[in-house]
Order: structure tokens, then C-alpha cells, then sequence
């Protein structure tokens, strides 16, 4: 099964992502996030980084969640190459990401300034779950 | 379309029927084309939906280079009644003050041509550009504290620039409303590392010649004349704007709940202007606009700088610097008078007249200039805020071309090497960070900005002063 696909419309950017389980598929959102910015299969796992985070609901915990993981690569200057997610109590999450400190060797095409609401999805389909985000670059 | 109607030349009214909620009528500067693009993608929806917003004074305006963005078009112009209205971080954006900047020399283009590579390598080295470059200088928390709350002023105090640049920028480059305790430390942090920075996507730095004058009182005004060499800077407030944003939409998003406001788009997400919330929102943005004035004035000095070494007296005066994605209280002309509103502005330009209080003493008597970078490599253009304006549209006018193709197939249209080779042959060189970077942004991934500027001259937002070329690009 395809793990995400990028969505580009006149001045968006975006992409869906699928998975068979809720972590699953948060999981390959993140590395979908990732692709827009560098090959997330150039970059190696050597180093780690974990967030946690909660919310109210499942959409406000996809987007806190991926505002995470851009303030790690943008703020921290880490890329991660794959992600490993674990639900917890309630809407909440804890996620390992494999990546390594950026360096001038890695080919990051694009900043993302930010994750937007704009048609924003996550939602349960017969074979799993799919995830919509539309990012800002 | 049904509800979209001509209202007279380069006008269209969206009617509050298109919609229910609606509070007012859009209103769509524009001609034919430029409307035709307009209707393709969701602009005209997002109008719309800006319609609803509580509060909302006259019309929801979209400017001639509107397109489809996020919560609000690109090129929207909202006012909100303070007392009763609403203030939504999405209404101006992730890159706070995102803005443009021109600096005139004292060459004509024959005395530049020689150097134009010469001075794009060292502005290159000079000026950080592309992903993830760091500003050289490190900040502490206090400096990043003064930064927030002083602006372009905390730049010229600390060497980078002159006291009379201050008077050539919006707001003289101070926010005072603005309140470095509510930006969040992580905002902060992306700001200590970004500042003086000219980041990537759309923004540059270009050398240009004054290839045109439409309005010599004006023009002589802003010390241009054919054939001079100026610079032209288009950045922002970078990852510490985007973080800002960021953190005050996740907060509008648990306020809507709380004042039971409820909204067509969560990206609209918004909270009363006098509440506690709001009010922080506008403190951290006046600061986030504040960090934007200092990191064009940091990238001022340093592109003096190498003008200076390399080239004779070569002293860059300051013409005038911008703001294009902000909000702001002003006092305009409502149903009841005169009267404060805050003024959204997303992707649209401040374009106060001749007269207004607001206009910097020197260009009082033409009224205030108006930068509109076009894309890279096609015209940019100076103009000067008319009276119209204040009629029509809260004070505002355009603010660019408009993005008109996907990144990817701007990419997929042509290779890097052929676009530098065209831009090369039409006289305009370029050193850029990416070589992606270079191909999405190129021309005709824009709409024509000649269009979108005769459409807000004729409409009279705004009038023609200048026209400018590039000679030299530098992307991030």
C-alpha cells in the first residue's frame, strides 16, 4: 500500500497519507512532511528525536503533531528519515523520529513555513485511515 | 456567475447573497482576465468566507492579484469593528510583515553593467539566503526581547544603518504596541538563528534599473530617474512569524469554542479583538513585524556595505519600505463616520494618499510609495498611494503578481539551466541558492504584475510612479 502521495494545486502544497492503523498513518504523514522538504531516504537514522503531545480532538492532534515535527527540523535543524508513533491516553502521542542533524551534504529543496487547517482530514476509511494537510512553503 | 456582477470599470461585487452569513459583499478589483483567474480557483470562496467574519466593516476586497491561499486569499483586505469584530491570525498570514524594501544609488545602469556579477557574488556571500542558513550574528535574550520591541530602530542602534532610514519605512519601523512576552520562546529561538536572513520560496534581492517614469512630481519625490540603479529586497519575518502564527492559530482554534464563534474554514480561526487572546495575537504580531523591519534593515547595511567596497561612493538611500502582510488599526471612512477599524491585510499594500497624516514628511505632498516586486525577472513597479484608496479600500492597493502555476510544473516547464540561459539573454543575471528553487519560481509561474498594476492605477488605489528592471537576482 502506497504510504502517502504529494498534492500540489496554483500556490499549494500538500499531501495525503494512509496507513492501516491511526499510528500508521501518522507516522507516514510525518515522512510525507519530510518529502516536501528533503528525500527522506537520503538522510540517515542514526540520531533521535521524541515529542509528545496531546490535544482535544484527532485533527488538533495531526496538526500540533506535525508542528512538532517542523519545529524540530526547522527549529533543531534535524531531518527525520522515519517515524515511529505510539498513541497514549486520549488524543495524545509519543513519536521517535530517525533522522540526523542537518548538514550541508543533505539536498533540502524547500523550507515549509507552516502546517495549515486548510481542507484538513483525517478520517477512517473501509481499509484504514487517510490524512489530508496542506502545508505552507 | 450568479451573485458576481460588474459594478462599473475594474470593479466586480461578489453579492452577500453568493453565501449565508455573509455580513457584507465582496468587492473584486479586477479586469476581465485578471477575473477569470480569479474565478478558477477558491478566491472567490475564501472572499466569502472573509465576509463572515463577526464584525466586518463595508466590503471583503480582493486586490487585482488575488489567488487562492489559506483561510484568506492572497490579495485580501479586511476591516473589523475593534469593539465587536474579530481578529484572525490566518487574515495575515504565516510570514508576518512580509514586505519589500527599495534602496536607490546614485549610478545610472552604464556605470553598474561591468560589476553586476562582481556584485552579486559578493552579496551572495554577504547576505544569508537559501534553507536553513543561519544569521551571523547570535543573539541573546535580551537582544532578541529588544528586537521584538524596537525593530528597525534596535538595527540602526546597533550599526546596521543611518537615524534617517527610520523615516522611510511603515510605522518608521517600530511597532510600539508590540509585546516581546507574548512570543513564545520557541518562536524566539527561530528568530535568534534567522535574523538577517533572506530565507527562500519568493523571496530575493534584486538589482534593478528605472526603466520608466510615469510621474516625474513623484518620482523626483522619492529621489528615482530613468536609467539609475536601485535594489530591491523582498523578505520577512521568517521562521520566528511562521512559529508566531503558528502558535496563535492552535490558541484561535480553542477560542472559537470558548466565544462560540463558528467559522466556514478553521484557518480562518479568529477571536474577538478585545479579548485576552486577540490582544496578545496583535502584541506578538506588531513584534514579529518589528523582527521583519530589522531583518531588511540588517540585509540594508549589508548590501551597502559590499556596494560600498566594491564600487566608488556608492551610499544606498533608503527610498521607502513596506509591509504587505499585516493587520493594523487605522482610522477609515465607515457607514458612521470616521472611525478606527482594524485593517487585515493579506497580500495587499498600505497606499495612504497625498495629505494623510501617516505619509512620512518628504513624500507628504505626492503621497506614499508602494513597492510591487513582480516575479524574478520581469518588472517591478513604484507607485504612490491615491486618494481612492481611502474610499474604496481601507487604504490598500495590490501587492504583487500572483502566482498563476504550481511550483511543480514551473519546474517540469523548464530546467534551470535554460531559464538562467533566457534570463541571461534578456540582460538579467542570477545566483541563486537552489537550482529548484530557481525553476518554481520562475516568470511564467505568474500572473502579468503589468495587468494587476493598470487595473489599481485605473481604479485609482494607487498611481503609477516608476517602473523597474532587474539586472541581477539573488535567490535564496
Amino acid at each position: 500500500m502506497r504510504k502517502y502521495r504529494i498534492l500540489e494545486h496554483t500556490a499549494d502544497i500538500g499531501f495525503e497519507a494512509y496507513g492501516a492503523s491511526r499510528e500508521e498513518v501518522l507516522a507516514n504523514a510525518a515522512t510525507a512532511l519530510v518529502s516536501i522538504i528533503t528525500d527522506p531516504d537520503a538522510v540517515s537514522t542514526k540520531d533521535t528525536r521524541t515529542i509528545e503531545v496531546g490535544a482535544d480532538d484527532w485533527e488538533q492532534l495531526l496538526v500540533r503533531y506535525l508542528n512538532e515535527v517542523l519545529y524540530v527540523i526547522d527549529g533543531e535543524s534535524f531531518l527525520p528519515s522515519k517515524t515511529e508513533v505510539e498513541l497514549m491516553k486520549g488524543y495524545s502521542l509519543r513519536a521517535v523520529l530517525y533522522g540526523e542533524t542537518r548538514t550541508g551534504d543533505h539536498d533540502v529543496r524547500t523550507d515549509v513555513k507552516a502546517i495549515t487547517y486548510h481542507q484538513l482530514l483525517f478520517e477512517k476509511k473501509d481499509q484504514g485511515y487517510s490524512i489530508r494537510v496542506f502545508v505552507d512553503i | 456567475m450568479k451573485n458576481l456582477e460588474s459594478i462599473g470599470r475594474y470593479r466586480y461585487r461578489l453579492s452577500k447573497t453568493y453565501r449565508e452569513g455573509m455580513n457584507g459583499d465582496g468587492k473584486i478589483f479586477a479586469n476581465e482576465k485578471l477575473l477569470e483567474a480569479i474565478t478558477k480557483d477558491q478566491t472567490l470562496d475564501q472572499v466569502a468566507n472573509v465576509a463572515m467574519l463577526n464584525g466586518l466593516i463595508g466590503d471583503s476586497i480582493a486586490m487585482p492579484d488575488a489567488h487562492q491561499g489559506y483561510g484568506f486569499c492572497i490579495g485580501g483586505v479586511a476591516a473589523v469593528d475593534p469593539d465587536d469584530g474579530v481578529v484572525s491570525a490566518g487574515g495575515v498570514g504565516f510570514d508576518i510583515n512580509c514586505g519589500v524594501r527599495l534602496l536607490a544609488s546614485p549610478f545610472e545602469v552604464s556605470d553598474i553593467k561591468p560589476h553586476v556579477d562582481q556584485l552579486l557574488e559578493e552579496l551572495f556571500k554577504a547576505i544569508p539566503c537559501g534553507t536553513g542558513k543561519e544569521g551571523p550574528r547570535k543573539l541573546s535574550e535580551k537582544e532578541i526581547n529588544d528586537v521584538l520591541e524596537t525593530g528597525a530602530r534596535w538595527a540602526v542602534k546597533n550599526g546596521y544603518g543611518e537615524d534617517i532610514d527610520l523615516n522611510r519605512i511603515e510605522e518608521n519601523g517600530t511597532i510600539k504596541s508590540a509585546d516581546a512576552a507574548k512570543v513564545s520562546n520557541r518562536a524566539k529561538q527561530r528568530g535568534i538563528k534567522q535574523l538577517g536572513t533572506l530565507g527562500s520560496g519568493n523571496h530575493f534581492l534584486e538589482i534593478q534599473v528605472v526603466d520608466s517614469v510615469y510621474d516625474d512630481e513623484a518620482a523626483q519625490a522619492f529621489g528615482l530617474h530613468k536609467g539609475q540603479v536601485v535594489v530591491l529586497i523582498h523578505t520577512g519575518s521568517r521562521g520566528l512569524g511562521h512559529q508566531v502564527c503558528t502558535d496563535y492559530l492552535d490558541l484561535m482554534q480553542q477560542g472559537l469554542k470558548k466565544y462560540k464563534i463558528s467559522l466556514p474554514d478553521r484557518q480562518l480561526a479568529c477571536v474577538p479583538v478585545r479579548s485576552e487572546e486577540g490582544d496578545g495575537y496583535l502584541k506578538a504580531m506588531a513584534a514579529s513585524a518589528n523582527f521583519a523591519f530589522a531583518n531588511r534593515q540588517m540585509i540594508t547595511h549589508w548590501t551597502r556595505d559590499v556596494f560600498n567596497r566594491l564600487l566608488k561612493n556608492g551610499n544606498l538611500r533608503l527610498v521607502y519600505d513596506v509591509a504587505h502582510n499585516i493587520a493594523k488599526f487605522e482610522k477609515h471612512k465607515t457607514g458612521n463616520g470616521e472611525r478606527e477599524v482594524l485593517v487585515h491585510r493579506k497580500g495587499a499594500t498600505r497606499a495612504f494618499p497625498k495629505g494623510h497624516p501617516d505619509v512620512t514628511d518628504e513624500y507628504r505632498s505626492v503621497g506614499q510609495p508602494v513597492l510591487i516586486p513582480g516575479s524574478m525577472g520581469t518588472s517591478s513597479y513604484v507607485l504612490a498611494g491615491e486618494e481612492n484608496s481611502m474610499n474604496e479600500s481601507f487604504g490598500s492597493t495590490c501587492h504583487g503578481a500572483g502566482r498563476a502555476m504550481s511550483r511543480k510544473k514551473a519546474s517540469r516547464d523548464i530546467s534551470a539551466n535554460e531559464l538562467l540561459q533566457r534570463l541571461n539573454q534578456s540582460g538579467v543575471k542570477v545566483r541563486g541558492a537552489s537550482k529548484r528553487g530557481l525553476t518554481e519560481e520562475q516568470p511564467d509561474a505568474y500572473k502579468d504584475v503589468e495587468s494587476v498594476v493598470d487595473v489599481v492605477h485605473e481604479a485609482g488605489l494607487s498611481r503609477k510612479v516608476a517602473r523597474l528592471i532587474p539586472i541581477g537576482v539573488i535567490k535564496g
